[in-house]
C-alpha cells in the first residue's frame, strides 16, 4: 500500500461521497417539493369546493361579488413554511374569475409559495361554473 | 512481510471503489424513490384537474339543459369543448323522462382523465300562484245559451262529487245574461234556471276591498305585472282584471310558455296538440303546461277523458283573440284561454277557467249540454312552472391515468 494508492482510494472515496450526498441532497429537495404540493392541492381543493358549494342564489354574480371582496379573494395557506430568505412572500392562494362569457364562470385558485431556497413555485385549479347549474 | 505488503497492493482502491458504490446506490435508490412520490403526485395532480373538469361539464350541460339553449347544435346538453391548456370535455345527456336526465361527463388531459356520471331532476320548482274567484271569469260580457251547466261548488279530484261550497260560478266586470236552458251554480247553491242569486256576479270590478300588503292603501295596484306604486311589489292589491295569463299567476311575462317548452307541450299547430292528445291515450296531456301558440282551434277536440293530473292550458294572444271553437270532449285543470266558443255535449271542463277576450267582446257560453265545474282540487294540484331547478339523484365518478 503505497501512499500513491491511498490517496488514489481517498480521491475515489471522496468523489463517491459527494456524489451520494449531492443526489441525497436532491432527493431530500423533492421530498420537500412533494410535501409542499400535496398541501397546495388539497388548500386548492378545499377553495374550490367552498366556491362551489356558495349559495350564490340564482345570480352568479353574487358569488363573484361574494368571492372578490380582498378579504375572500386571497387567503393564507397552512402547512406551507415561510421562505427562509428576508423579504419574500409569505405562502398565499388567490381567487381569479372570467366572467367574459356570460354564460360561463372561469375560476381559477392559485396556490403561490416559495421553496425554503427562495424558488418561487405555483399551483393552480381551474373550474367552470354556470349560473344555470343549480 | 514485504510479501504480504505486495500481496495487499490495490485492496486500498478496491475498498474505496467498493464504499462509493454501495453509497451512491444507497442514494440512488432514494432518489429512485423521492422522484417515484414526485412523479406520482404530479398524477394527482392531473387526476384532481381531470376531476373537476370532469364536474365542468356536468354544470355546463345542465346550463345547456335549463336554458334550453344548445349553442353548439348537438343536442340539447351533448358538447364538446377544448381549453385553452388543451384539456377536452365531452358530454353527452340523455333525456329519461320529462324531467329526469342522464349525464355523461369525460375529461381528457395530457395525463389523466375523469368521467362523471350524474342521473339528475331538472324541472319547475314555483307553484302557481293563482286563487280562482269564480269557477268562469272574463272580463267582457258573458251570456249562458242552450243546456251549459256552470257550478261554482267545490267538486272533487274525480269530478264525480260536490264536496264544498266552491265558490262563484260566474264573475264579470261586463254584463251576465242566461238564456236558453243553461243553469247557474256556486257559493253552495246547486245550479238552477234562472241562475240563483249568489251564483254569478256582474259588474265585478276585482277591487275586493281588502288591505293585502297591510300599506295602509286599498287595492291601489292594477293587475298589469307593473309595480305602479313604486313600492318594491308587483300586483300585490290590485283592483282590475289581470292584463294577461301569466300576469294572472303572478309570474313574470313569458314564464308559462318557457315553462310549456320545457314541458315539451308547446304547440304551434292544433295538428301538434291532436296528435299529442291521441298519443296520451286520447287524454289532454297532463301535469303540464300546454301552450297553444295558434290563432284557432276548430274543432277542438280535449279528449274523451279527463286527463290524469291538471293541466294548464293558455290559449292567448296579446289581442285576445286567440278562438277554440265547437269543443269537445273533458279537461282538468286551469284554462286561461281567449275565447271558448260553442260547446258540445259531451263537454266536461273541471277546475277554472279566465278569458283574456278584450272587454268589448261578449263571451258566449254555451249550446250543448256542457258542463263547468269548478274544483279547488284540481286547482291545488296543478303542475310546477317558472324556473328550472336541479336535483341530483345519483352521482358517479371514474379516474384513469
Amino acid at each position: 500500500m503505497t501512499i500513491v494508492e491511498v490517496t488514489l482510494a481517498m480521491t475515489v472515496i471522496t468523489i463517491g461521497a459527494l456524489s451520494a450526498i449531492s443526489t441525497l441532497t436532491q432527493s431530500s429537495s423533492l421530498d420537500g417539493d412533494l410535501k409542499e404540493r400535496s398541501i397546495a392541492l388539497r388548500a386548492a381543493m378545499s377553495k374550490v369546493e367552498s366556491i362551489v358549494a356558495y349559495d350564490y342564489n340564482d345570480k352568479i354574480i353574487n358569488l363573484v361579488n361574494y368571492w372578490q371582496q380582498p378579504a375572500n379573494s386571497t387567503f393564507t395557506v397552512e402547512g406551507l413554511a415561510a421562505p427562509l430568505v428576508a423579504g419574500l412572500p409569505a405562502p398565499h392562494g388567490s381567487i381569479t374569475f372570467d366572467n367574459s362569457d356570460p354564460l360561463r364562470l372561469g375560476v381559477t385558485v392559485t396556490i403561490e409559495w416559495r421553496t425554503r431556497q427562495g424558488q418561487p413555485r405555483t399551483f393552480t385549479l381551474p373550474r367552470t361554473l354556470t349560473e344555470y347549474a343549480k | 512481510m514485504r510479501s504480504t505488503h505486495e500481496n495487499e497492493k490495490g485492496t486500498a482502491l478496491a475498498m474505496a471503489l467498493f464504499i462509493s458504490i454501495v453509497l451512491f446506490g444507497i442514494a440512488a435508490a432514494y432518489f429512485s424513490l423521492s422522484f417515484g412520490g414526485y412523479e406520482n403526485s404530479t398524477r394527482e395532480m392531473a387526476c384532481v384537474q381531470a376531476r373537476l373538469a370532469a364536474d365542468d361539464g356536468l354544470d355546463l350541460a345542465i346550463a345547456e339543459v335549463k336554458s334550453l339553449v344548445d349553442p353548439g347544435g348537438d343536442g340539447l346538453g351533448d358538447l364538446t369543448t377544448t381549453a385553452p391548456d388543451g384539456r377536452t370535455i365531452t358530454v353527452a345527456v340523455e333525456r329519461v323522462s320529462t324531467s329526469l336526465f342522464e349525464l355523461h361527463s369525460v375529461a381528457v388531459l395530457a395525463r389523466a382523465r375523469s368521467g362523471a356520471d350524474m342521473v339528475a331532476e331538472i324541472a319547475p320548482s314555483q307553484e302557481l300562484e293563482f286563487s280562482p274567484e269564480a269557477a268562469v271569469c272574463t272580463r267582457g260580457p258573458v251570456i249562458t245559451t242552450g243546456g251549459i251547466c256552470i257550478d261554482g261548488r267545490d267538486w272533487n279530484f274525480g269530478g264525480t262529487a260536490v264536496v264544498g261550497p266552491g265558490t262563484w260560478g260566474i264573475l264579470s266586470t261586463g254584463t251576465i245574461a242566461n238564456t236558453g236552458s243553461s243553469m247557474v251554480g256556486g257559493n253552495g247553491i246547486p245550479p238552477a234556471k234562472p241562475a240563483p242569486p249568489g251564483t254569478q256576479l256582474g259588474g265585478y270590478t276585482w277591487s275586493d276591498g281588502v288591505n293585502q300588503d297591510g300599506d295602509g292603501a286599498t287595492d291601489e295596484e292594477a293587475w298589469d305585472g307593473i309595480d305602479n306604486d313604486v313600492d318594491g311589489l308587483i300586483d300585490e292589491d290590485t283592483n282590475s282584471y289581470p292584463s294577461d295569463p301569466d300576469v294572472a299567476c303572478h309570474l313574470p311575462p313569458g314564464t308559462l310558455k318557457q315553462t310549456a317548452i320545457w314541458y315539451g307541450t308547446y304547440y304551434t299547430t292544433p295538428a301538434q296538440l291532436e296528435a299529442a292528445i291521441l298519443a296520451a291515450g286520447n287524454k289532454f296531456p297532463g301535469g303540464a303546461v300546454i301552450f297553444c301558440d295558434f290563432p284557432t282551434w276548430n274543432p277542438a277536440d280535449f279528449g274523451s277523458s279527463f286527463n290524469d293530473e291538471p293541466s294548464i292550458l293558455v290559449h292567448h294572444n296579446p289581442a285576445g283573440s286567440a278562438t277554440m271553437n265547437n269543443i269537445h270532449g273533458k279537461f282538468k285543470g286551469l284554462a286561461l284561454v281567449d275565447t271558448l266558443d260553442h260547446f258540445n255535449a259531451n263537454v266536461v271542463l273541471l277546475g277554472a277557467m279566465m278569458s283574456f277576450a278584450p272587454a268589448g267582446q261578449t263571451n258566449a257560453l254555451g249550446n250543448g249540454n256542457a258542463y263547468f265545474r269548478f274544483s279547488s282540487a284540481a286547482i291545488a294540484n296543478l303542475p310546477l312552472v317558472g324556473a328550472l331547478k336541479v336535483k341530483i339523484r345519483s352521482w358517479n365518478r371514474s379516474v384513469a391515468q
